[in-house]
Formats: structure tokens, sequence, C-alpha cells
């Protein structure tokens, strides 16, 4: 039991890092994301690509590449999504929906059609927690979701920056008028949530694999953590995320791996009609 | 000298014949395929076309195909699924109504094969194809098909090589299945549990698992309490690339690995570098074997495609080679007289010797190959010695 509750928090940690800039993006600008899988599978091709270039480490080359997407991101708010959002939820849904099949095309361009991995130690090795066998990768997951979780906290409550966004997020209009710059703000807020799935990248790049077309499979767990935790929420994308996995490791064992999706998308379903808000969803905390 | 004016009943002859020329030039042999260049199957949808774009090439720089008494050109429509087997049937049908085939070509397992399947029966237009397991293939239509036709290894035999691949290892005879929950996952299973005993071995652990898994850690615990030394793998790439490194990270050190599907071409290398090192995987050729036509895909292909990608581009020129041949034979592009003509094919192709013995399916020998420092060779009939995994 302890071994299936050990997999299941780092499951649970995986599944954190990977939903938590949707979660963010979701909270504050009202956009899911749908090209959030791409940002994903992108990332993790610019670290491969900055790793051989430059002969780094692969956590060295997440470091290098975090501010590189947050660039790339910030420029597609700024020129693409901005404006779209004035005119409704739809039209900036759909372009994040364009977003993510002119990502994918670009990376068969770039990268080809096949399956790659970062190849590293840290994705191949492994140690001991109370007598059960753990992927270090797994361990680096928990420990990434929980600290991210905790550093988005810290930014969202403690900084100017965050102060600004929750404003933004609460009453656009409101906040505009005090004198925050909320295009910039909401540019900032998606450059942010993409560095997040950039880092929550590194892990599913060392201990995965990503193609062109995978960002899909990555963007409905975390599309299924932010509807659990509730859109926004940080530390119910982390809570969420644990759910998930729990429900995910138990399921598996208990009714059978091959009913996984059937039993992660019947608790989404339920909580949608229970809690349309999710279990911490409501406002950005 | 003052030039003759030109007859009137010459230049409408030589318009008429000129006009013909041009009429029997534009006349091509449509031929069309629905391919996978996204998802997971996107490594084979590219080494597939390129097969069937040089045989193509190769028969057209030979005259075409000759049809009765007209030469005829080949034209290949390759349509992209993007690796969405629902676009197959739409874009099969699209094949005959808009492109006008007059024959198929196939794709890969029977996501994609069987669809396109569908369609040549519904429209009564041949397909010939490849890389779909006999089986797999011929389960999802009860009576048979009628106009599509399969030259691939039969999996009955092609799970045996996995036992004469142990056969050569010292191990403790337990094994470990891994398997997608998708035909092929399922048919292998199947075979591997039914011939287990036979062949002297015990299935300890059998992980029966959805495309798309990533998190393994319960089943490799699994398979290692069960004392299993021989992994047997049935799984799309992407899944097999991570319960690899979770072996490695797990401490699993089985003595044989097996991975079908997966780990069968270069990109399996390219992805775990050391750690493919000693992955085994049933085939039907390699390099040096073959008919007419394979040394020519090796020429052309085989500095870009190693391991079964390559030998996917030797399926996919037999494809060309078997549907052209019919053609030939029949005389007539008539639907009804090619498909004819294919249940007859008894020829030597690119894969070697090819006759329909097993209703649509024409079952090819099987073997089995090893990633050894990066190249797949043959240890079953032995060509090379067996190597340890690089777990």
């Amino acid at each position: 039991m302890i071994a299936l509750l050990l997999d299941a928090l780092a499951t649970g940690g995986l599944y954190a890092t990977v939903a938590l800039g949707l979660s963010l993006v979701a909270g504050v600008m009202r956009l899911l994301n749908l090209a959030q899988g791409e940002f994903l599978v992108g990332s993790v091709y610019l670290m491969l690509w900055v790793g051989t270039r430059f002969a780094v480490d692969p956590l060295m080359a997440t470091l290098l590449v975090l501010p590189l997407i947050g660039l790339i991101a910030y420029g597609l708010q700024r020129t693409l999504l901005q404006d779209l959002m004035s005119a409704g939820g739809e039209a900036p849904l759909v372009a994040t929906f364009g977003i993510s099949i002119a990502a994918q095309a670009l990376f068969q361009a770039g990268f080809g059609p096949a399956a790659v991995t970062i190849a590293s130690d840290y994705g191949a090795s492994g140690t001991t927690l109370w007598g059960h066998p753990m992927r270090l990768v797994s361990l680096l997951a928990l420990g990434l979701g929980v600290a991210l979780t905790a550093l988005t906290h810290l930014v969202l409550t403690r900084t100017t920056f965050g102060r600004a966004l929750r404003a933004a997020a609460e009453d656009p209009m409101a906040a505009q008028s005090l004198g925050v710059d909320v295009r910039h703000v909401f540019a900032l807020c998606f450059a942010l949530g993409a560095m997040l799935t950039a880092a929550g990248a590194s892990v599913v790049g060392l201990g995965f694999s990503v193609d062109p077309a995978s960002g899909l499979l990555w963007l409905l767990r975390a599309v299924a953590v932010v509807v659990i935790g509730g859109m926004g929420s940080v530390w119910g994308t982390l809570a969420a995320a644990v759910l998930l996995g729990l429900v995910e490791e138990l399921g598996a064992a208990w009714v059978g791996p091959e009913y996984r999706d059937v039993i992660m998308f019947a608790l989404v379903v339920l909580l949608l009609a229970l809690r349309p808000a999710g279990l911490f969803g409501k406002a950005l905390r | 000298m003052n030039p003759q004016p030109l007859n009137p009943r010459t230049l409408a002859a030589a318009t008429v014949l000129a006009l013909g020329a041009l009429s029997s030039q534009a006349q091509e042999l449509v031929i069309g395929t629905s391919l996978p260049f996204a998802g997971p199957f996107a490594p084979y949808g590219e080494t597939i076309r390129d097969g069937y774009q040089l045989a193509v090439q190769d028969i057209n720089a030979r005259g075409g195909v000759r049809v009765g008494n007209t030469q005829r050109k080949i034209k290949l429509v390759v349509l992209d699924n993007q690796g969405d087997p629902n676009q197959v049937a739409a874009q099969g049908r699209k094949l005959v109504q808009s492109e006008k085939v007059v024959a198929m070509l196939g794709a890969v397992t029977p996501m994609f094969n069987v669809p396109l399947s569908v369609v040549a029966d519904q429209s009564r237009i041949p397909l010939v194809m490849s890389l779909v397991p006999i089986d797999a293939w011929q389960n999802a239509r009860k009576g048979g098909w009628n106009y599509a036709w399969n030259v691939y290894a039969h999996e009955p035999e092609a799970t045996t090589m996995s036992w004469k691949a142990a056969d050569m290892i010292s191990t403790n005879k337990k094994v470990a299945l891994f398997l997608n929950s998708d035909d092929d996952g399922e048919i292998w299973g199947k075979n591997w549990a039914a011939q287990a005993k036979a062949a002297g071995y015990e299935i300890a652990y059998t992980a029966k698992v959805p495309m798309g898994t990533t998190n393994w850690a319960s089943h490799v615990n699994g398979a290692r309490n069960a004392g299993a030394d021989i992994v047997l793998g049935q799984m799309i790439p992407p899944d097999a690339i991570a319960l690899w490194k979770q072996m490695k990270a797990l401490g699993y050190k089985p003595k044989m690995v097996t991975c079908e599907k997966c780990g069968s071409g270069q990109f399996w290398v390219d992805a775990l570098g050391p750690i493919a090192d000693g992955t085994m995987t049933a085939d039907v050729w390699v390099r040096g074997m073959g008919g007419p036509g394979a040394a020519e895909v090796t020429r052309a292909l085989g500095e870009k495609w190693k391991g079964k990608q390559l030998t996917g581009a030797v399926m996919a020129y037999t494809a060309v080679q078997v549907l052209t041949d019919a053609i030939q034979r029949a005389g007539s592009t008539d639907a009804k007289a090619i498909n004819d003509a294919i249940g007859k094919t008894d020829g030597q192709f690119a894969i070697g010797p090819v006759k329909f013995t097993l209703g649509h399916a024409a079952p090819v020998p099987s073997l089995m190959i090893q990633w050894q420092n990066g190249e797949a060779k043959r240890i079953v009939p032995k060509d090379a010695p067996v190597i340890a995994p690089g777990l």
C-alpha cells in the first residue's frame, strides 16, 4: 500500500507541474489555453536542442529554456491573443487551438515525427524510499510540483506583480483605472504560465518522451486537474493533481489499468456535476 | 525549294495521332494511400511512403505498367491522415471517388489498415497492404476480406521467434508480458500465453495497459516481484520509451527484452541510446535478404532508415510490385479482374516469394533481430551472437 501511495504522490507531482501553468492562465485570463500541451512539447524539444548544441546538463538546459519560452509566450499573447480577448471568450480559445495545430506542424518539420526523450542519468536513475524503489525523476516531479506551487503562491500573494495580477483577474476595468497595465500583466501571466509548463516539461522530457502530437495527452490531464482543482486555485491544482494521481494509481491497481482514463474522466464529470467550480475554485487564491 | 503546303488530311491525321499520344500519356494509373505522418506511427508513415515512392519511380523509369496493349505510368497519391484512424475511411473514400484510383495501398497496423480494408470492400477497389500482422487484421472482419490483401508476418509464427531467442539465453524461464490493449497487444499476448507452456516457459506477470501509459512503476515492480527474467513487449514507442527508462531507474534487469512495434526502428536507438541495446524484435527481413527490388531499396533508403523501418520500406515496395504485377496479369484496370489476379499471385518480389495461402493473406517467414551497438542484427536464424540488454 505504501508503494502505491508513493507512486500516486509521484504521479500527482507530475500532473501538478504540468497543470499549474494552465490553471494560472485559466484563473487570471479566463482562457483555456489549448496550446498548453504544445508549450510542454516545444519546451522539451528546445531543451534537447540547447542540451545538444551547447553540451549542457539537462537541468541547465531547462534554466536556459525557461526565459526563452516566457518570451515566446509573452509575444504570442501581446501580438495575437490580447486583441482577440476583447472579442469574447471563443476567439482566443480558437486561436490557441490554431497555435496548437501550427506548433505541431513546426515540431514535425523541425524535429521529425518520432518520439524523443532527453537522454540523461536523471531519467534512468532510482533510489529506495521506505524500502520501495522509486525513480529519481518521480521524486523530482513531486518536489518540483510542491516547490512551483509554493513559489506561484508567493508570487501571487507577496509581490506587486501578484497583486496586480489578482486585481486584473478580479476586474480588469477597475484594475486598469487604478493604473494597472492589464495588457502587460496578462501577457506576463501567460508567460509565467508557459514557464511553469516548461519547468514541468523537464520532468516529462527526462522521464518519458514526446512527439509532435503528444501535447494532447498532457493537455487532457492538465485540464482534468484544473477542472477538479478549480480554475486559478494554485493549491487546489496541487491537491487535485495528487487526488488524480491517487485515483489513477488505485483505480489501475483495483479495477485495471485499461480503465485508467475512464476512471479519471468519470471523476471529472462527477465533480463538474457536483461542484462546477471545482473543489477549490471560485477566485484566485 | 518552296515548302509544300500541308495537306489538310495529313494535318488532321497528325493532330489525331498527337492527341492520342497525349491522351495515352495522360492516362496514368492512379493508386493511392492514406498514411500517418503525425502521432506514434508517423515514423512508419514516412518509411512506407518512401518505399511506395521508390517502387513507383522504379516502375515508371522502366516505362510503367503494361495494361493490355498499352504501357501506362503510375501516379501515386498519398494522403496524410495526421495519425488519426478516424480520418482513414474518409480519405479512402476520397481516393476512390475523387482521385479515381484503380487500387489502393495500405498503411500500418490494424488501426489504419482495417478502415482502409473496409473502404476497399465497400467500394470494391483492390487494396494491397503490409505491416499489419495477419490475425489482427483478419479477425477484424468475420467471413474475411474480399478486396483487401495483406503480405506480412503471421503472429503464431512471429511469436515463436521470442521462444527461439529465449532458448539461446540462460534464464529462469519466467516471462513478463507488457502489452498495449490494442488489437496487436491482444493477439500477441494471446499467442505468447498459449505457446509459453509448450515452449517450456511460464507467464509470471502480465501488464495490459492502454496506449499513452506513462507510469509503469507498479508493473515494473510486479514483473520483478514475479521473478521474470524475460520481458516480452508489444506496444507503441512512447509507452515503451517510458517503460525502458523506468525499468532502468527502478533497477529491474531482465536477461532478455523484446519490444514489438516499439523497438523496431532507428528512433528506438536514437531515443534511448545504450539502454536500447539488446532489445529484440521480430521482423521479416534484414539487409542482404529478399528478391528483386530489395537491393534497390537498401541502396536508396538504407542510409535513411534502419531496422524494421527499412523492412517497412521493403514491404511497401513489395506491395506496389504485387499490385502492378496483378494489373499486368489482369491486362485491364477492371477492379474485379485486378482483384482476381492479386489472389493468384505467385512470384518473387522484394521481400521474397509471395503467395496468398491464408485467405487474403500471404504469410512471410519471421526472424528475430536484436539492436547491437545501434545496428539491427539477425539472431534467429543466427547471424550474430545474442548480447545482454543494456538496462
